[in-house]
């Protein structure tokens, strides 16, 4: 986690515990720490009653990195671009389905 | 469950649960069909009382079948629903109760896998619409011949999910069909009709039991009750298992694996979509007579007896010397428990524990073990004691690495196996590496043209010689050719054929599947630690997180064995990973559980909707609700990926793996729809509402006037069903408000089918019995309860020395043993006799299925059998009146009676030892006959006897010349005892 994350969540400590709430049971460290510094990263472009728009968006990001699945590029686009400068570490890699079957017809 | 492995296990293992189901087939008169009279006493010798339809099971094959054309339109469709749920009550027919139960939605705990089938099956079908006009665009470029496109829409299976308009107008049409059944059918005349459509949460399956837990609870409930339960899941036996009814019956089709399916380009039988060639069918039949007929017959069913199972269970669990009483039907509970580990439709099974690899065995192994120690039962009524599961999970944990280990070196020698398996297969292929020609060239024995002698051998001996040096020295040629062209670099061996084919096979070998990456190798040290690192992304060090999934297990566990026990506990738990922990990771958990959220409620229909359909399928939701699934300014976007991944998991296929689709948030889903709620139409609102049971009854059954009479009154409040009326069964009626009654005519919701003017049902609303929020329903037998007779051989009936054991095949333990006519017999002993001698010149007659050829009237008397003869060889069978050509006086016996099978059993034979006896002098050969013949038939034979007579009469109007001999017939055959009737051979006469 960059150090401005931490920084910023030292200065928000309220906001902070707010964001903590959004972490889902099944969630690593790891990927709530990413998820998070999404969050944090964009909350500011967000009202406050658009904030499940906002928590839409950072699992899409998340489910592309951590579970590998697809959504249409506008959209992949667009969360990646909001993810820029968020570091992980040693990202898992998957088959899409479609890859899958793509390459069983191949034979 | 969705472990399609449970239940081959289970029928190999226990074999004599399965009952083959007599089923009466309906008769057809002049082109009007003739229905069974269901009143009639049930063919399967066992009468039952309630039969409850696990409805999905039906609707799936019904509307879209893998085994033939998919019906046109929806209204096909639901024909196609009646009709099946017809042919179950025929073969059933139930005498009390008929229940229907449509999975309606189901608990949160099992919308996880409801998402990855949809999912799946959405992507599924538009790769299959792809494909289909790639090929179809293929064949017809190569100019092949195709069907042309029906103008049918792609069915969506999907919509068989609660909450869509099919569904709704499902339940329509089944209210229509228990009304015209009700009203016309005497077999459903006393029947009461339960219909639990989509409209009321739960699975099917969990409705039906819910039930038969709620009436067993009340004291009026007849404890003898024999229940038929029909569906495929495996899970229904553990249910059944699980209600501790005595007599249980699960009725399901059979399942033949392998079945051919039709090309869905063409329509035709024999290849798969990609092989289609677009050919011109073929003529099915001389006149294309079985053109609708598919090569493998109608679907059969199977029953599956509960009480047997009981019966094996008893013997492998029962328990000497413990250190508390033995109680049957706890340890039952506990077997249904560990069978959950293997695998559910609600966890993912433990990695452990594959049901192929005997994982049940071991578990009941272990148990047997460790409840010396536990000093008690795994389960009580359905609740856990995890205290005493942990010592179990403890044990398979100390094996688990050997296991892995063994299905590693398993899963190796099966390839090694299958590798050299195919190497023989092709080598059998290749043939022999040198072959004689001409006159000496092998010839396929039992064929019509016989091999000539021999002539001028030595010059054919010459001429096989040229031929073979010619053909060595082609094949040393094209090999060096290959060597020069190759640049000489491989070493020109013996020019030998093989060399080439050296080649290919490579090629062939080459091509075999390749391996799927597994990066968790669990035969490898350090297993534990791959695993959590590929499968959830965590250290191993990271305790806290695998605590978490140990904990949501072990509240899995809790949840399911309520689920079976109770009924639904908690609408709102589920498993929120895509894999399961190891057994080794169950420790300390007995304080992992204690109780679930009370008061949950199920989803509505339309939201659940949301949660399991994938954008593709968003057509069955109202237009903003859809765009929820597919703008990217949607609040649950994320719910929705185009595609995603699938872990192989180890296994070959994309559908055997674990779709790795994000978890529906229930917070945020409730929250993005609160906004388009407003948006819903009157009618969808109401396909949004939870509905209720419905009773239904014919007029002449007792509880129709009390029924009647409440409309009548227009009673408001909720009305108990008085026992005395319906057999014990209780429940609260409430008035309907768009009722069926008697003297209102039903409109048929399908075009084909007339209305009933003429109804004389009733429905009304039902309620099952309520309990207490707090009431625990007891897993036990209930007092009253007679246990049905045994069926298995008692351990120690040699002991006995006894007669014999025979066993029980059907549910009757005094059946009535089936007697063979004549054709039968000459059926059996032609097969028999084929299968004794395989390797004989005579074994390839054609099969029995050529009789009726035989009956063709045939007049006149020494004459015939030169015809008869010709019609022989036509079928395939060589003219007997060559035989004595060859002299073979050892085996002339043996010779002489396959001759004579093959005479009656061969095509136009059917008659061939019933005229021939006439004239024969048949002594010799019957006493040859009779000196082989075994001693066991002689029963038979008497029988045989006893009725020839009749058997002769019905065809003495065509058959004047038999008449004749009659009595000299009948003598000769009962003066051999010991063999069905002998086939006298005419060869002496015949040259």
């Amino acid at each position: 986690m960059s150090t401005d994350v931490e920084d910023f969540i030292q200065q928000n400590r309220a906001l902070a515990d707010q964001v903590e709430k959004f972490r889902g049971y099944c969630e690593t460290e790891k990927q709530w720490q990413a998820r998070r510094e999404f969050i944090l990263r964009n909350v500011n472009d967000f009202q406050i009653e658009d904030v499940d728009q906002l928590l839409s968006l950072s699992m899409v990001w998340a489910n592309n990195v951590f579970m590998g699945c697809r959504y249409n590029t506008q959209l992949l686009d667009k969360v990646k671009e909001m993810a820029e400068g968020i570091e992980v570490v040693d990202a898992p890699v998957f088959k899409t389905r479609d890859e899958i079957m793509k390459k069983q017809q191949g034979r | 469950m969705g472990v399609p492995a449970f239940f081959r296990w289970l029928s190999r293992k226990y074999s004599s649960i399965i009952v083959h189901c007599v089923e009466e087939k309906g008769k057809e008169c002049n082109g009007v069909r003739i229905p069974v009279d269901t009143t009639k006493p049930n063919p399967n010798e066992v009468e039952f009382d309630n039969l409850y339809l696990d409805m999905n099971g039906i609707i799936h094959p019904c509307t879209h079948p893998e085994d033939k054309p998919a019906p046109k339109n929806e209204d096909e469709m639901m024909v196609a629903i009646f009709e099946y749920i017809d042919r179950l009550f025929n073969i059933v027919r139930p005498r009390r109760v008929l229940y229907m139960a449509i999975d309606g939605v189901a608990p949160r705990a099992k919308m996880n896998q409801q998402r990855s089938r949809r999912f799946r099956a959405s992507k599924e079908g538009v790769e299959l619409v792809e494909e289909k006009n790639r090929m179809r665009e293929e064949v017809i470029q190569r100019g092949g011949y195709l069907p042309p496109e029906e103008i049918k829409e792609r069915f969506d299976s999907n919509c068989i999910t609660p909450g869509t308009e099919f569904m709704d107008n499902l339940a329509q049409c089944l209210r229509y069909y228990v009304a015209d059944r009700l009203s016309n059918d005497p077999g459903w005349r006393n029947v009461v009709v339960f219909l639990s459509d989509a409209s009321v949460p739960g699975e099917g399956e969990h409705k039906i039991m819910d039930y038969i837990r709620r009436q067993r609870a009340q004291p009026n409930h007849d404890p003898n009750t024999h229940h038929c339960l029909c569906g495929a899941d495996a899970d229904l036996i553990m249910l059944g298992l699980a209600t501790h009814e005595p007599n249980f019956t699960i009725i399901r089709e059979e399942f033949k694996p392998n079945k051919p399916r039709p090309c869905a380009l063409c329509g035709q039988i024999g290849h798969e979509i990609k092989d289609c060639q677009g050919v011109a069918r073929e003529k099915q039949g001389q006149h294309d007579e079985f053109a609708d007929s598919m090569p493998a017959s109608e679907q059969e069913f199977i029953f599956i007896r509960l009480c047997v199972l009981r019966e094996y269970l008893a013997r492998e669990l029962t328990m000497a010397s413990l250190p508390f009483p033995f109680d049957f039907e706890r340890s039952v509970d506990d077997w249904v428990f560990m069978c959950f580990f293997v695998g559910n439709d609600f966890l993912p099974h433990l990695p452990s524990l594959e049901i192929r690899e005997g994982a049940i065995d071991r578990l009941v192994n272990i148990y047997k073990d460790v409840v010396h120690k536990t000093g008690g039962y795994l389960t009580e009524n359905g609740y856990v004691n995890l205290e005493r599961v942990e010592m179990i999970m403890q044990a398979v944990g100390v094996a688990e690495d050997n296991i892995f280990k063994k299905r590693k070196e398993d899963d190796e020698s099966f390839k090694r196996r299958m590798k050299e398996k195919r190497k023989r297969a092709k080598q059998a292929e290749r043939g022999p590496a040198y072959m004689t020609t001409g006159q000496f060239a092998p010839q396929a024995l039992g064929r019509r043209d016989r091999p000539e002698a021999v002539q001028n051998a030595r010059h054919q001996a010459f001429d096989m010689r040229m031929q073979s040096r010619e053909q060595h020295n082609k094949d040393a040629a094209q090999s060096l050719k290959a060597t020069m062209r190759n640049g000489g670099n491989s070493s020109a061996g013996p020019s030998d054929s093989s060399d080439s084919r050296g080649v290919k096979r490579k090629a062939e070998d080459s091509d075999s599947e390749p391996e799927p990456e597994d990066n968790v190798r669990l035969w490898e040290d350090g297993w534990k630690q791959r695993y959590y690192k590929t499968k959830f992304d965590v250290d191993v060090t990271d305790e806290d997180f695998r605590r978490k999934v140990v904990r949501s297990y072990v509240e899995g566990l809790c949840w399911v064995l309520r689920y079976y026990y109770q009924g639904c506990v908690s609408w709102k738990w589920y498993f929120p990973f895509h894999y399961a922990p190891f057994a080794s990771d169950f420790k300390d958990i007995k304080g992992l559980f204690t109780e679930f959220e009370k008061g949950t409620k199920p989803f509505k229909p339309l939201e659940q909707l949301m949660g399991v359909f994938p954008a593709a399928s968003g057509n069955f939701l109202p237009e903003t609700w859809r765009s929820l699934m597919m703008s990217p300014d949607s609040s649950i976007i994320d719910f929705y990926p185009d595609d995603f991944a699938i872990d192989l998991n180890g296994k070959k296929y994309a559908w055997q793996g674990v779709a790795l689709l994000p978890f529906v948030d229930e917070r945020r889903l409730r929250a993005a729809l609160a906004d388009v709620y407003p948006d819903l139409t009157p009618e969808e609102v109401r396909r949004n509402s939870l509905g209720s049971d419905l009773l239904f009854l014919g007029k002449s059954h007792p509880l129709f006037d009390f029924i009647h009479e409440l409309y009548r009154a227009e009673s408001l409040e909720g009305t108990e069903i008085p026992a005395e009326l319906c057999h014990g069964i209780q429940g609260t009626l409430n008035l309907d408000d768009d009722p069926i009654l008697p003297d209102k005519a039903v409109t048929s919701p399908i075009p084909m089918l007339r209305d009933i003017s003429q109804n004389s049902a009733i429905g009304v609303k039902y309620k099952d019995p309520h309990y207490a929020e707090d009431f625990v329903f007891k897993a036990v037998l209930l007092s009253g309860a007679k246990m049905p007779n045994k069926v298995l051989k008692p351990g120690d009936w040699e002991r006995g020395n006894r007669e014999p054991w025979r066993p029980q095949l059907g549910f009757n333990p005094n059946r009535q043993q089936a007697h063979l006519d004549q054709s039968g017999f000459r059926a059996l002993g032609h097969n028999l006799n084929r299968n004794q001698h395989g390797r004989g010149q005579y074994s390839n007659a054609p099969p029995p299925g050529n009789y009726q050829q035989g009956y063709r009237p045939q007049h006149g008397g020494g004459h015939q059998p030169f015809q008869h003869s010709r019609q022989n060889s036509l079928l395939g069978a060589p003219p007997p009146f060559q035989q004595p050509q060859y002299p073979r006086p050892i085996v002339a016996r043996c010779h002489l009676r396959q001759q004579q099978q093959q005479q009656y059993g061969g095509g136009g034979g059917g008659h061939g030892w019933d005229r021939a006896s006439q004239s024969q002098q048949s002594a010799y050969q019957q006493n040859a006959v009779r000196g082989q013949g075994g001693a066991g038939s002689s029963s038979y034979q008497q029988r045989y006897d006893q009725r020839r007579d009749g058997w002769h009469e019905r065809r003495d109007d065509h058959r004047d010349d038999r008449r004749d001999n009659r009595g000299q017939h009948h003598q000769s055959y009962s003066s051999s005892r010991s063999y069905p009737p002998p086939p006298p051979s005419r060869r002496y006469t015949w040259k």
